[in-house]
């Protein structure tokens, strides 16, 4: 039974990144997209990456979606038909071409991996040590901490990225609201946002704390603060996220910053990112329940888009 | 066929039926439909996770389930929060 569902869901997810790609419609193409992170989700769990399957359907099928959707509906607002212009025939075979190609690169460098050669057992030896019993909280923190303070000041690039192509004289001006027009589903909205946050809340305080010990983490955490941040929102039960909120500003750099002061730390005591024996799990722990907060403040932030000038407002 | 079996079944049987609304998303004809369409895959993917981590009895497949519960009520606000109501779009071009 377990092929079986590997088969069908190997061919409804090739099924469905095709389907995306030829597609006309816009609006078409995003659903296909958000079913497709999904399905990818639901491979990685019949594969047992829990972890990897948390981060696929948070932000490859949530944030991302609604990135797209939201992206949708200012492009109409500004009057695009949504129509791309017809991709001439060499560019579309030369798409295909590089993209088996790469397909078949990362296969057979897959495939050269023995089963038994994996890094799980030397990282499993290595994880009392730190006190937590989760491989890839592990891996992302310790012994690859350099990459994942990397990755966290890229997010807060983005946002600057984001927030530099609103015009001079947007700021201090509020994102275009997203707040429901009509009463009736405004209401609807607002008490949906006022049940959703608290939950939120409490699954993203739940899931960093999981994430030490089972699947989990602060970036999974920080999707879905930020999801329950833009519902509260878009109901109107919470103020729209603005750039210019400076709480929100300290909050944005909280996480690198307590990262970065911890690694630097860590100078004193031998190199950088180093944690004492000991305190490695308390430290960890740390540094995520802040990376959560400031990633969880970036997406809604990235979702709330760019500052609108009075005359620009969509 | 012991339990874990059963649920095996029960998330193939999910999983087809997940198929079905892929044909809502493909042709819609109302924006809403694709939407909605969208909405049903994740509801349906819920079930699948459970079902899956059931069967191989992992507590922290809910967690992952739990999770996409959350995010999907997302998209589909942010679509509805247009102005207009799009009950009164006219249907989209076909695909």
């Amino acid at each position: 039974m377990t092929l079986a569902f590997d088969l069908i869901l190997c061919l409804m997810i090739v099924g469905t990144a095709a389907a995306a790609l030829l597609t006309h419609n816009a609006l078409a193409a995003i659903v296909f997209f958000i079913v497709f992170g999904n399905l990818l989700g639901l491979a990685w769990l019949a594969m047992n990456a829990v972890n990897v399957a948390m981060a696929e359907i948070a932000i490859g099928a949530g944030i991302t979606g609604v990135l797209l959707i939201l992206t949708r509906q200012r492009l109409m607002a500004l009057g695009d038909d949504l129509i791309s212009a017809e991709t001439p025939g060499w560019l579309r075979a030369g798409a295909v071409l590089a993209c088996t190609g790469l397909t078949a690169l990362v296969g057979s460098a897959v495939l050269s991996v023995a089963p038994a050669d994996d890094l799980g057992g030397p990282i499993a030896a290595l994880l009392p040590e730190l006190g937590i019993e989760n491989p890839v909280t592990g891996v992302l923190l310790a012994f690859r901490a350099y990459d994942t303070l990397l990755e966290t000041f890229v997010l807060l690039g983005a946002l600057v990225a984001v927030w530099s192509l609103a015009p001079g004289n947007a700021w201090p001006r509020p994102p275009a609201s997203l707040n429901l027009a009509e009463s009736g589903g405004g209401s609807v909205a607002q008490a949906f946002g006022r049940l959703l946050l608290p939950l939120a809340l409490v699954m993203a305080a739940y899931l960093v704390w999981a994430g030490s010990d089972f699947p989990g983490g602060a970036f999974q955490a920080g999707t879905v603060l930020a999801g329950g941040l833009i519902i509260a929102a878009i109901g109107g039960a919470v103020a729209w996220p603005r750039a210019d909120n400076s709480i929100l500003r300290a909050v944005l750099v909280l996480g690198p910053g307590v990262f970065l002061i911890i690694g630097l730390a860590g100078i004193a005591l031998g190199r950088f990112l180093f944690y004492p024996p000991g305190f490695a799990k308390a430290m960890i722990v740390a540094i995520e329940y802040s990376l959560a907060l400031s990633i969880g403040a970036t997406l809604a932030l990235l979702l709330a888009g760019r500052s609108v000038a009075p005359d620009h407002r969509s | 066929m012991d339990a874990a079996d059963h649920f095996m079944v029960a998330a193939v049987v999910l999983l087809l039926t997940l198929a079905l609304a892929l044909f809502r998303a493909w042709f819609g004809p109302r924006a809403i439909d694709h939407v909605m369409a969208a909405q049903l895959v994740a509801t349906s993917g819920v079930g699948v996770a459970l079902t899956l981590g059931a069967a191989r009895d992992d507590a922290s497949m809910l967690d992952a389930a739990l999770v996409g519960t959350v995010l999907a009520s997302v998209a589909i606000l942010a679509f509805v929060r247009d102005g207009q109501s799009d009950a009164d779009e006219p249907g989209d071009p076909k695909p």
